[in-house]
């Protein structure tokens, strides 16, 4: 009778589960134009399973989101390895990049396994899975939700004090190209989004350490400690250009003289300024509440 | 005749016997836990929560977290792997089932760190008394690098495939150890300025598979008189 039970419950569990399951795919939709002019409407659209891009422009490596994409045209041939694009965003601005979309079909001789078949553009078309491999593509409209509002692309401003005492302004900050400061808690990585922090001071680490305190203190009061990685060591393997980039160019933005660009060994403050709009909202709302 | 109906009745009894005790049997098995407390599969979804399921290729073990997207707090985080440029790393065992997180409805962002800079993100939306399964687009590779000695420990850098930005950093081992990385084409470089080494090699990740790249002498074949009983034969 027991045994009865358990069986009739399992079988209504694995009913359940069977119906109430399901996986998180990418909720994009495109159209993309091969280099013959034909169209496919694509549902589940990714680049190699991802729904990203990697991309360069003006020679920094960038990982664009789809989310932000309204239209991707492929300006080179072919047989190119690597590509121009131009990126129509769906905020309206326009981006010209660099994207690889060739060779490397095959592994190199001393590698065992794994191995790809080149970078591909994926999804769902009414006639079943599609793939079309990105040096056969001319042009991809995404195709987004009506009404849905394009991500916020927030330019923060900030005040940067020097371990040295100077202080620079400057505009549009970004962390190693990305709006957000990628520290250790403990051996864990975490991240804090710039924009929703007013201030971060970091600490002078002991001599010989390669990481850095930090704490950061958000808008809303909140404190995060951690640590960053501030190394000034070269490490072998090392190009020059990856070990000038990784020592001074943690912070980059654009100060009134020019682009900016600093090491995250020699930063001591820095202090963010409020988005003016931010702000007037926030005392918008609390003027409502008040009435 | 009496006597042939009464054999066939009986057979008809036996055999829905023997139908009942199979299904009985396979009712006892499917049971997700034993008598001993050891349960064989994921166990219930408590009450009033989801189950959020990581699918990472074949990978059962990546360390990541999650955040609740309305208070941007951290209410979930895992972290079975060591750092790819420590020395102590290896592959300990498999587990033999995804990760997976019992959470409160709602919307959550799930972050899943690889050895590189790149972390690749999820949004989800976890419903009561659902499974929601999040497919993470990572793969795995190995560095084997041998030297005269054998297989060696030596630090490598991982790059992006044109060698523009330095993304991580590895540490080659003498036991079995993969590098998790998002889907994607890589360079690995060891450099070794003593030995005058410097190796470049591309590394082609995709999701479910893994890549082992040898770089060292090939391991030599046995030679007459090592290792078994064949070669002292006449």
């Amino acid at each position: 009778m027991e045994c009865k039970g358990r069986s009739s419950w399992f079988v209504v569990l694995a009913v359940l589960w069977a119906s109430a399951s399901w996986a998180i795919t990418s909720p994009l939709k495109a159209t993309i134009i091969d280099r013959y002019g034909n169209q496919h409407q694509v549902d589940k659209f990714t680049f190699q399973g991802r729904q990203d891009l990697e991309i360069y422009i003006q020679d920094q490596r960038k990982l664009m989101p789809l989310e932000k994409v309204a239209r991707l045209r492929f300006e080179g041939e072919r047989g190119d390895e690597e590509q121009r694009i131009v990126l129509v965003l769906r905020n309206g601005s326009e981006e010209k990049a660099v994207m690889q979309t060739g060779s490397s079909s095959s592994p190199h001789q001393d590698a065992v396994g794994g191995g790809s078949s080149g970078r591909r553009f994926a999804g769902v078309t009414t006639l079943g899975p599609f793939s079309i491999l990105a040096s056969d593509v001319r042009e991809i409209v995404l195709r987004h939700p009506v009404g849905e509002l394009p991500p916020a692309d927030k330019i923060l401003k900030a005040s940067i004090i020097t371990t040295e005492g100077k202080r620079f302004e400057v505009e549009d900050l970004l962390f190693r190209g990305k709006q957000r400061l990628d520290f250790f808690r403990g051996r864990n990585k975490r991240f804090i989004p710039l924009a929703k922090v007013e201030r971060i001071d970091f600490q002078d680490g002991a001599i010989g350490e390669e990481f850095r305190p930090i704490t950061a203190t958000y808008w809303t009061g909140k404190t995060v400690m951690g640590t960053v990685e501030a190394s000034t060591v070269r490490l072998s393997g090392e190009t020059d250009r990856s070990y000038f980039e990784r020592v001074n160019k943690a912070f980059t933005g654009e100060s009134g003289s020019g682009p900016f660009g600093i090491g995250m060994h020699a930063v001591r403050h820095i202090r963010f300024q409020k988005d003016k709009s931010a702000a007037e909202m926030e005392t918008g709302e609390e003027s409502a509440l008040e009435k | 005749m009496a006597l042939r109906r009464g054999h066939n009745q009986a057979r008809k009894w036996l055999l829905t016997g023997a139908l009942i005790a199979i299904f009985a049997v396979i009712g006892g098995c499917a049971s997700t836990s034993s008598s001993s407390g050891r349960s064989y599969g994921p166990p219930l979804i408590p009450e009033g929560k989801g189950r959020l399921m990581i699918q990472a290729g074949g990978i059962n073990e990546v360390n990541f977290y999650v955040i609740d997207e309305e208070t941007g707090e951290e209410v979930h985080a895992e972290s079975p792997r060591t750092s790819g440029s420590s020395p102590i790393g290896y592959e300990s065992g498999s587990r033999s089932m995804p990760q997976f997180v019992d959470l409160d409805p709602g919307k959550y962002l799930v972050v899943v760190n690889t050895d590189i800079d790149d972390s690749v993100e999820k949004e989800i939306e976890v419903v009561m008394g659902q499974d929601v399964y999040v497919s993470i687009p990572v793969g795995r590779f190995q560095v084997i690098f041998s030297d005269s000695q054998g297989r060696s420990q030596v630090p490598f850098l991982i790059y992006d495939y044109n060698l523009r930005t330095m993304l991580g950093r590895g540490m080659t081992s003498t036991e079995v150890r993969y590098f998790i990385v998002p889907v994607g084409e890589y360079k690995v470089r060891i450099e070794n300025s003593p030995t005058g080494l410097d190796e470049i090699r591309p590394v082609q990740v995709s999701m479910g598979q893994t890549q082992n790249i040898l770089i060292g002498p090939p391991p030599s074949p046995a030679q007459p008189g090592e290792g078994g009983t064949e070669a002292g034969q006449p």
